[in-house]
């Protein structure tokens, strides 16, 4: 209360006490009294709907919070929920009985083949034909950069003149090179009959040609060097004396029969000498790739699942967790308001006695008669909060704590159990395999077929079981 | 997909060598296509020659053999000079008895100093001997041939020969070589009345004056027998003077 306030009350008191008012005899407080009585009431209204709005809110918060939390009945629909998609990818399941077919037709025929030409080894070819062909780009490459060198005195238009001759040169050294290992030697080696002679002359043939190619270029590069060359002139000097040439044209020479010899043996490695027996390995490595990848992934998305639900369990219970901390401190906070609302209750209480006492002290002080008999007490300040709210929210705080205890003691059953619902798993995974892609047939048979980390699974005990 | 390690070096090499190859390619079909286009008669390029010389030999009086083989050697040395491109010409003041101007070799230099990559040096050197240096040095040898004139209008065929579009509207730098005993004898001006004492050289050229802006003249004069040291400085000092006034940019003279 301020002290122009509190003087002016007290100068009332005394302006009213001189004219002995009010009466002696007067049972009801007088208009001051009753304006310092109106007033502290209306604080305490102010106060009392305060507090008891925020009481109302945070009571609200509690109920919606405490409505939603996740009973053990949750989880064990997630459970259900799970199990059932685990079911629904088995029964969506349509590829991989026509991956398996296609494995074995593929297994079918590399092994007739096989049988038909009495091999009985590893098919050959390159593990990574990008590297394979990139190592004879490379060495196209260099032979091509150091022809450039080689040529560029011969050609009027120096090294860009040089290159194209170049570009010949090797592209001729590399196509005849590739396609006489790949056609000529490959047959050679693994041919029969006709075939294989055939083979064997046109490798022949194709090696002289190269060598007498890369001969002639050379003689070809030494009179171009000194003068305008014709072509006849060159066949003339690369019969009559293929070796007599310059230091250069000598290295040029050998340059090209390297690149030559490297792309012949490329080319008779880009692929298993037995016609068709590398592309049927290949088809069958592939076909095999894509069967394995249908189990990883099938399985895969099973056990998904379940690490999905193991997920779902945990992430349940802590938001359980941090549910039931808020609805403590909701608790604690509609407390609070209470609290807060008595403590300003009694405040108001006293500052209303302390400024009737003064007023009536002041009054009687001054006046000639006696006071009034109500001077001598002072109206009590009834709480106007309804605290009955309290009792119920405590007693839900209660029974969700409880309902969180169990679904604690749920989650801890769940991922007890995880272990044998990975089984069980496998084993539904392994009954499909038997009856939907095998045909009833051995089990073991598919970890024959693939060396994959998945398949392990099938073989294992629990997935047997 | 994810590739294998081996894969990846692989196509790393495929992708490394077609990089190179095409690269190459594409500077030799730069090189080739930015060559410039030439006329097959003088070969300079069809925008222009990049440069000019023009050699203006007076020989209106017979040289001595020594004065031929060292004008010819002088024009070799300028010959082998010329960049790529720059256009020589040869102009002789006649050795017919009017002395009328002739131009005796027109040509542009097809270079002896070329770069490896899109020219070759030796081939290049061929071309010049042939195109070049050849048909310079008969050119040359012809003109020791011929008997003496009765005029000798230098001044005249200077600024005849320098009024040519073609040394006039060309673009790169440009140089004149008069070869001559600088004995003008026109009936504006002639050594032989004397008037070399009394009139400047500029006065035998008013109505037309040569326009040698910004180009550099090199005089080598020819020795004639009978002709003392102090007549020689005082026609270096008239044509020195003649040469400036006609907007050389630096005029230096040699003895033949």
């Amino acid at each position: 209360m301020s002290a122009g306030r509190e003087n002016w009350f007290v100068s009332r008191a005394r302006a009213r006490g001189r004219l002995n008012l009010p009466a002696s005899s007067e049972s009801s407080i007088d208009d001051a009294q009753t304006e310092i009585v109106e007033r502290i009431e209306s604080e305490h209204r102010a106060l009392a709907d305060e507090c008891a709005k925020a009481a109302h809110r945070d009571a609200a918060r509690f109920t919606s919070i405490a409505d939603q939390l996740d009973g053990p009945a949750e989880l064990t629909v997630e459970v259900e929920q799970t199990m059932a998609q685990i079911e629904e990818h088995l029964a969506q399941d349509q590829s991989l009985a026509g991956l398996h077919r296609q494995a074995l037709e593929c297994t079918r025929d590399l092994r007739a083949l096989m049988d038909r030409h009495g091999v009985d080894r590893e098919a050959r070819y390159p593990g990574s034909y990008p590297l394979h062909f990139g190592l004879v780009a490379l060495v196209g490459t260099v032979e091509l950069l150091a022809n450039t060198i080689y040529f560029a005195p011969t050609s009027e238009s120096g090294a860009t003149g040089g290159f194209l001759q170049a570009l010949v040169v090797t592209g001729c050294n590399l196509a005849i090179g590739l396609g006489t290992g790949y056609f000529g030697l490959r047959e050679l080696v693994a041919g029969v009959g006709a075939r294989r002679v055939l083979a064997g002359l046109g490798a022949a043939a194709a090696t002289l040609a190269a060598v007498a190619f890369n001969v002639a270029t050379a003689h070809f590069r030494d009179l171009a060097t000194l003068a305008e060359v014709a072509p006849g002139t060159v066949l003339r000097e690369t019969f009559h004396d293929p070796l007599g040439l310059s230091y250069n044209s000598l290295t040029l020479l050998a340059l090209g029969i390297l690149t030559f010899a490297f792309a012949v043996w490329k080319g008779y490695e880009s692929d298993d000498p037995l016609a068709g027996y590398g592309p049927s390995h290949r088809r069958l490595i592939a076909a095999r790739g894509a069967f394995c990848g249908g189990i990883e992934d099938l399985l895969g998305r099973m056990l998904g699942e379940l690490e999905d639900l193991r997920r779902t369990c945990r992430s349940t219970v802590n938001r359980a967790t941090g549910d039931i901390e808020e609805l403590g401190e909701l608790l604690a906070s509609v407390r609070g308001h209470n609290g807060r609302y008595e403590r300003g209750r009694a405040d108001l209480e006293s500052d209303r006695t302390t400024m009737l006492r003064d007023y009536r002290c002041t009054n009687v002080r001054v006046r000639t008669t006696p006071a009034p008999s109500y001077f001598g007490s002072y109206p009590d300040l009834p709480s106007l909060l309804d605290d009955s709210i309290l009792p119920d929210l405590a007693a839900r705080l209660a029974r969700a704590r409880e309902g969180f205890e169990a679904l604690r003691v749920e989650r801890d059953r769940i991922e007890r159990q995880s272990t044998m619902r990975v089984a069980f798993v496998r084993a539904r995974f392994a009954a499909h395999m038997r009856e939907q892609v095998f045909g009833n047939g051995d089990l073991a048979h598919v970890t024959n077929f693939s060396n994959s980390g998945s398949l392990a699974l099938l073989a294992s005990p629990g997935g047997a079981s | 997909m994810t590739r294998r390690p081996q894969d990846r070096w692989g196509v790393l090499l495929l992708i490394l060598s077609a990089l190179a190859v095409t690269g190459m390619a594409g500077l030799a079909a730069r090189a080739e296509l930015t060559k410039p286009r030439r006329d097959p008669v003088t070969g300079c390029p069809v925008a222009g020659a990049r440069g000019h010389t023009l050699i203006l030999v007076d020989r209106t009086d017979a040289l001595t053999p020594d004065q031929q083989t060292h004008l010819q050697e002088r024009v070799v040395r300028i010959e082998a000079e010329i960049p790529r491109d720059q256009m020589l010409s040869v102009w002789v003041l006649s050795t017919t008895s009017e002395g009328a101007l002739e131009r005796v070799f027109c040509r542009c230099s097809p270079g002896r100093q070329v770069g490896w990559w899109s020219d070759n040096p030796r081939f290049a050197a061929v071309r010049a001997d042939s195109l070049m240096a050849r048909p310079l040095a008969t050119a040359v040898r012809r003109l020791s041939t011929g008997q003496g004139a009765h005029r000798s209008g230098i001044t005249a065929a200077l600024s005849e020969v320098t009024g040519l579009a073609e040394f006039q509207n060309c673009a790169g730098p440009r140089r004149i070589v008069l070869v001559s005993d600088l004995h003008e004898n026109s009936t504006e001006w002639s050594i032989y009345r004397g008037d070399a004492g009394r009139t400047p050289l500029e006065a035998a050229l008013t109505p037309l004056p040569p326009n040698l802006r910004g180009v550099p003249v090199e005089v080598v004069v020819i020795g004639r027998a009978g002709r003392g040291d102090q007549e020689g400085l005082l026609l270096r000092h008239l044509w020195k003077s003649f040469l400036a006034a006609a907007g050389a940019s630096s005029v230096s003279f040699t003895r033949l």
